[in-house]
């Protein structure tokens, strides 16, 4: 570009006013000047653009193939990023749609319903089974309308369904069968999971609604009941509704899970014959008050159902709670078929007490009571098995011969045993009570695992050593690896404590 | 000791040990057996093939992932990554995808894992306009195709 005219040099470097062709000069320099700018600024856009372009054509994702970026594609959950990842581009839109398993999850509040949407969603995960999850929100009345017309019309394998309580759940079951056009086709039937989650105190009344017809899923494999805390425990137990409901009959279900003690209820009415996993989870509640019945524990219809699933639960998890060990031993051992009993976070009544201890101990009082039992009835003579028999046998213990400990009748199928969130003080009672029960087991083997509260760690000879409490330095715990039981090196496993309220 | 061949003519020794991580020359060594003449890579560079056995060193000795998941298919859906591993992948864009690619060709999932999580963390929590400039991707949809995804993307209710 040229220089500015010579003549212009003294008007630089001062403030005198130009004179009129200096000023005409200088507008006409300053027009030229702005249009060379306008004209590169042009050009510069073009190159930009170019630059662009070969940037894109560079771009490393144009190589990779649809099936990593579905890969890609599946760390990102939810409508809103797959939205956003199918609006890329085509192909990132055409890999998004070809691959099913990114579209079988939903997860929606009561504002976001649209039944196009959800439909047009779901059909994208092909013939992969679907989830929803249906979260609460303050509106009830429109939310359990609203997300009842939309689930009539969607075949869903597991629905996550988060309400208020049993008023919103019943007009959610209303609405359901009052716009269900066929009868004999209902949005339930095709449910494999369900899980139900109430955030509102719901004792007495709720079963009644969860029992409801449209809720008889014929193909229900899993079903998971779940209360937020409330203080109804503290009221009185007459004082609550009565409710006498049909049975509820889940032909095919699997796995029970309960959470909290109104959760209960629905063992008074359950008829399955297909319960394998049953667990249980109970608010710390304590049942110092046992009735030796376990009645405390359960509701007493629910111990007469229990007994009904005797042949085919094989996995029983308690949690959380304060037990009085001869309910809870009557409890246990109304299924003599179990092969994996979880006590998770179980104290019993005294807390001095280790619960395996205690509950090896009610099982002694309890045959005790039956060969006292047995003489009253027979006058000392015995037919076959009987308590007097059995006290025995895990009474003389090592004196016992293989065969007669094989005979053993308390949990004698156990192949798994878990004791979880054990105190730590009480390590030294619970590793004494579970080696009486490996050597009344005979050759029957049973793999122990236990945790601790607080945390420890297995020592340098996979024995418990020493644990840490908050940042302070480690302790020594009063048990020493010299005193383990020698039974107990090869099956039993201390794991650390897992940190979370109720897995 | 295992020979190699990149697209580039270099030639690399490697330990079988360390190699076998990658699943395609693992087979390939069953299948032929011991043999002197390389394994050809026409698919891999050799700055990029020095990268790959980089990662293959660090985990030698480490067990290796079953191989019979569909990997779009991967249940821990987590973003999380060991630092080592972020360290690894803290290169340029060029060099990420060249390593995704060469995971993907050599079949070495945990590499492959960790390349697709480095990408999906990079677009976490950007809109598609952000995504496309951080990756020079072309918007080639037309205004019609946009505005139809904006609309089944609207899940406001609609009824």
């Amino acid at each position: 570009m040229d220089e500015l005219p010579p003549n212009f040099s003294h008007l630089l470097t001062t403030n005198y006013a130009p004179l009129p062709l200096e000023e005409a000069q200088a507008k006409q320099e300053l027009q030229k000047v702005t249009e060379a700018i306008i004209r590169l600024q042009s050009e510069l856009r073009l190159f930009e653009a170019r630059r662009q372009e070969c940037l894109q054509l560079l771009s490393p994702f144009r190589r990779i193939p649809s099936e990593i970026l579905g890969q890609i594609f599946a760390y990102h959950s939810g409508k809103e990023d797959l939205g956003t990842l199918s609006l890329v581009c085509r192909n990132w839109r055409q890999a998004a749609l070809s691959h099913p398993h990114l579209w079988s999850e939903l997860t929606l509040e009561p504002s976001e319903l649209s039944y196009h949407n959800m439909v047009t969603w779901l059909e994208r995960s092909g013939s992969i089974q679907k989830s929803i999850s249906l979260c609460r929100d303050n509106d009830e009345d429109v939310r359990c309308t609203r997300t009842s017309c939309h689930l009539t019309r969607v075949t869903i394998d597991t629905l996550f369904l988060e309400l208020h309580g049993p008023r919103c759940y019943k007009r959610f079951l209303n609405t359901l069968n009052a716009i269900t056009p066929e009868p004999q086709y209902r949005a339930w039937d095709a449910l494999r999971s369900l899980h139900l989650m109430f955030d509102e105190d719901v004792w007495g009344t709720w079963v009644g609604q969860v029992v409801d017809k449209p809720f008889s899923c014929t193909s229900l494999e899993n079903l998971d009941i779940e209360f937020y805390w409330t203080d109804i425990l503290n009221e009185e137990p007459g004082a609550l509704p009565e409710f006498s409901p049909s049975s509820l009959a889940l032909p095919k279900l699997h796995l029970l899970r309960l959470r909290h003690h109104p959760s209960l209820d629905i063992l008074k009415y359950l008829v399955t014959t297909n319960l394998s996993v049953l667990d249980i989870g109970f608010d710390g509640v304590c049942t110092s008050a046992g009735d030796g019945g376990g009645m405390i524990l359960l509701p007493e219809q629910s111990i007469r159902r229990l007994k009904e699933f005797v042949c085919t639960l094989r996995t029983l998890r308690l949690y959380n709670a304060v037990f009085n060990p001869t309910d809870l031993c009557f409890v246990i051992q109304m299924f003599p078929l179990l092969r994996h009993l979880i006590l998770d976070k179980i104290s019993p009544t005294n807390l001095t007490d280790s619960i395996f201890g205690s509950l090896l101990a009610a099982r002694k009082v309890e045959l005790a009571g039956r060969r006292a039992e047995n003489e009253r009835s027979t006058g000392g003579r015995v037919d076959g098995p009987s308590g007097d028999e059995e006290a025995r046998l895990e009474d003389e213990g090592e004196n016992t011969t293989e065969p007669d400990r094989n005979r053993c009748t308390f949990l004698p199928l156990l192949e798994e045993l878990e004791l979880l969130e054990v105190e730590i003080r009480l390590a030294p009672q619970n590793f004494s009570a579970i080696s009486s029960f490996l050597e009344m087991r005979g050759t029957r083997r049973c793999q122990v695992t236990v945790s601790f509260s607080p945390s420890i760690f297995p020592g340098p000879d996979g024995v418990v050593e020493e644990y840490w409490e908050d940042d302070e330095l480690p302790y020594k715990i009063p048990y020493d690896s010299a005193s383990m039981p020698q039974n107990l090196g090869s099956f039993l496993r201390i794991v650390p404590r897992v940190d979370y309220f109720d897995p | 000791m295992v020979l190699l061949l990149t697209s580039d003519n270099e030639m690399f020794s490697v330990a079988e040990d360390v190699i076998k991580r990658s699943a395609y020359i693992k087979n390939m060594l069953e299948d032929v057996g011991e043999s002197d003449l390389p394994i050809p890579l026409p698919n891999v560079e050799s700055n990029v093939l020095v990268k790959i056995l980089e990662y293959c060193e660090h985990y030698r000795g480490e067990p290796l992932p079953a191989s019979d998941v569909d990997p779009a298919e991967i249940g821990d859906r987590s973003l999380d990554i060991a630092d080592w591993d972020q360290k690894y992948m803290a290169v340029d864009q060029e060099m990420l995808f060249e390593i995704i690619l060469a995971a993907n060709y050599l079949d070495i999932k945990s590499l492959l894992d960790v390349g697709c999580k480095t990408v999906a963390k990079m677009m976490k929590g950007k809109s598609s306009e952000e995504i496309r400039t951080l990756f020079n991707i072309a918007n080639d949809f037309t205004p019609e195709e946009e505005a139809q995804i904006r609309k089944e993307n609207a899940w406001a209710e609609c009824r």
